[in-house]
């Protein structure tokens, strides 16, 4: 299902049209991006989970070249599946 | 920091971002949810504009779990990781060895105790290893910078007098001629312009930037009336005395030629002095006055932009870009978090003397290294 799709189906379903729901979409991505990036979590009951994932910086040593880099901090996000989810997947057939 | 939001806390952020009500948002989040998890179940990726894309796996894992993979999308990875969006992997140095690493982590817990405490320290760390080479380090190091033209501009006028006084000599006896015969009358005002002439002799920047004007204007009088000329040629002898009261003058040792050449050009200047003598006294004495100034150590400034990080900026003055925590350390009052500096913030580009680092020299990198690392393990 692409963007489209997705935005079709959520504007029926809740009978507002294309405009609030991709505002809706904007305004739930920047929330993310926002929390995440504190390295908050956001906890989606029966969906799972979105996670601000902090690496710390390390030195990583090239084996053929035997160089060292050091590879900066980074913050990732991170999507981790409820485990709900996981059992539905299991379950309900493809 | 840490903190886990609820779906209800999320509803409530989503209403205030998108303006909507609660209940509105909470519903959107519960039927977006649903529909993605109902997609995914039915084996169908989903893709989300602005916020990611769930993929499906293309293998399960042993014990017949499907993991969905989040690809996040680019804009959303980027806010996400904006705090070190500046970084970029590095290569070390060979000198750093795995002992100085060793002791970076054994530093680190201090600095989490006492993170005030390292940066006023750092910078008298170093002025006592090395003070005296890092000042003529630094001018050699960025010739090119538009801002320290300071240091170009005193070596020209070292190379640039000696080959005016040889050029000028054959040139300005034509012109004298010419005036002489005009202006033998008026021989008296000559004396007042070699004043103002010989006070600009101790600015010897003035000199070139008279010879320039010289120069350009020379080409004009091939082109335009006598008069002018005659302004040129007032100019020129104005610059030739004053060279060689610089050369000849102080010693008294002035050669036969060279007194012939002057005592035309002292009358070429009479005449000049009737039509021009404020403007040319002004032209002269008006220069050193931008010129001195730059003799000092010039004060040199850049602009963060969203672009051009501190890293940048560092690598681009000192050719390295471990140095940036020096130049975090001189703007440690308009720059709260190294790693978030808002964009057009103007930062002052310290001296590697004022801090002791030589960018040439190899130990200098690897403290500048350590220092960097200390800055980032505080983040």
């Amino acid at each position: 299902m692409d963007n489209k799709q997705l935005i079709t189906h959520l504007t029926q379903k809740l009978g507002r049209n294309r405009n609030d729901v991709n505002k809706l979409l904007d305004a739930l991505a920047s929330v993310v991006a926002e929390r995440c990036g504190e390295l908050d979590s956001i906890a989606v009951p029966g969906f799972g989970t979105f996670v601000g994932e902090k690496h710390n910086e390390r030195v990583v040593e090239d084996n053929v070249t035997g160089k060292r880099m050091l590879i900066p901090p980074r913050v990732d996000l991170r999507f981790k599946m409820s485990n709900v989810l996981k059992n539905r997947m299991k379950t309900e057939p493809k | 920091m840490n903190r886990k939001l609820s779906i209800i806390e999320l509803a409530e952020l989503v209403a205030a971002k998108a303006q909507t009500t609660n209940r509105m948002s909470e519903l959107f989040l519960k039927e977006l949810f649903a529909t993605v998890s109902q997609e995914l179940t039915e084996g169908r990726g989903v893709e989300i504009k602005g916020l990611g894309s769930f993929v499906m796996p293309t293998a399960m894992t042993d014990d017949d779990e499907a993991v969905i993979e989040f690809a996040p999308a680019q804009s959303v990875a980027d806010a996400v990781n904006q705090p070190f969006a500046q970084f970029e992997p590095m290569e070390l140095s060979d000198d750093l060895t795995p002992e100085q690493l060793m002791q970076l982590t054994e530093i680190e817990p201090a600095h989490e105790q006492a993170p005030e405490a390292a940066p006023e320290e750092m910078p008298e760390e170093p002025p006592v290893k090395l003070p005296e080479e890092a000042p003529v380090a630094m001018p050699e190091e960025i010739p090119a910078e538009p801002p320290v033209e300071a240091p170009v501009e005193e070596e020209l006028p070292e190379e640039v007098p000696p080959v005016i006084s040889e050029e000028v000599p054959p040139l300005m006896p034509m012109k004298a001629a010419q005036e002489t015969e005009k202006s033998a009358e008026l021989p008296e005002p000559a004396a007042p312009i070699e004043e103002p002439s010989e006070n600009s002799e101790p600015s010897e920047p003035s000199e070139s930037a008279v010879s320039q004007d010289f120069e350009t204007e020379k080409r004009k009088v091939a082109k335009s009336s006598l008069l002018k000329g005659i302004v040129v040629g007032a100019l020129g002898a104005l610059l030739l005395t004053s060279l060689l009261w610089i050369l000849f003058g102080p010693n008294g040792v002035i050669t036969g030629s060279a007194t012939n050449k002057a005592d035309t050009t002292v009358v070429a200047k009479a005449d000049a002095a009737t039509q021009k003598a404020a403007p040319a006294s002004v032209f002269t004495t008006s220069k050193p006055k931008p010129a001195e100034p730059k003799k000092e150590i010039p004060v040199i400034r850049d602009t963060v932009t969203a672009k051009r990080p501190l890293t940048v900026i560092a690598r681009k003055h000192y050719g390295n870009e471990f140095f940036y925590v020096y130049i975090y350390e001189e703007n440690k009052d308009r720059i709260s978090d190294v790693n978030n500096i808002a964009p057009g913030t103007e930062v002052i580009i310290p001296l590697a003397s004022k801090y002791g680092f030589d960018p040439k020299d190899p130990e200098s990198i690897k403290q500048a290294q350590l220092k960097s690392m200390q800055l980032n393990k505080k983040h």
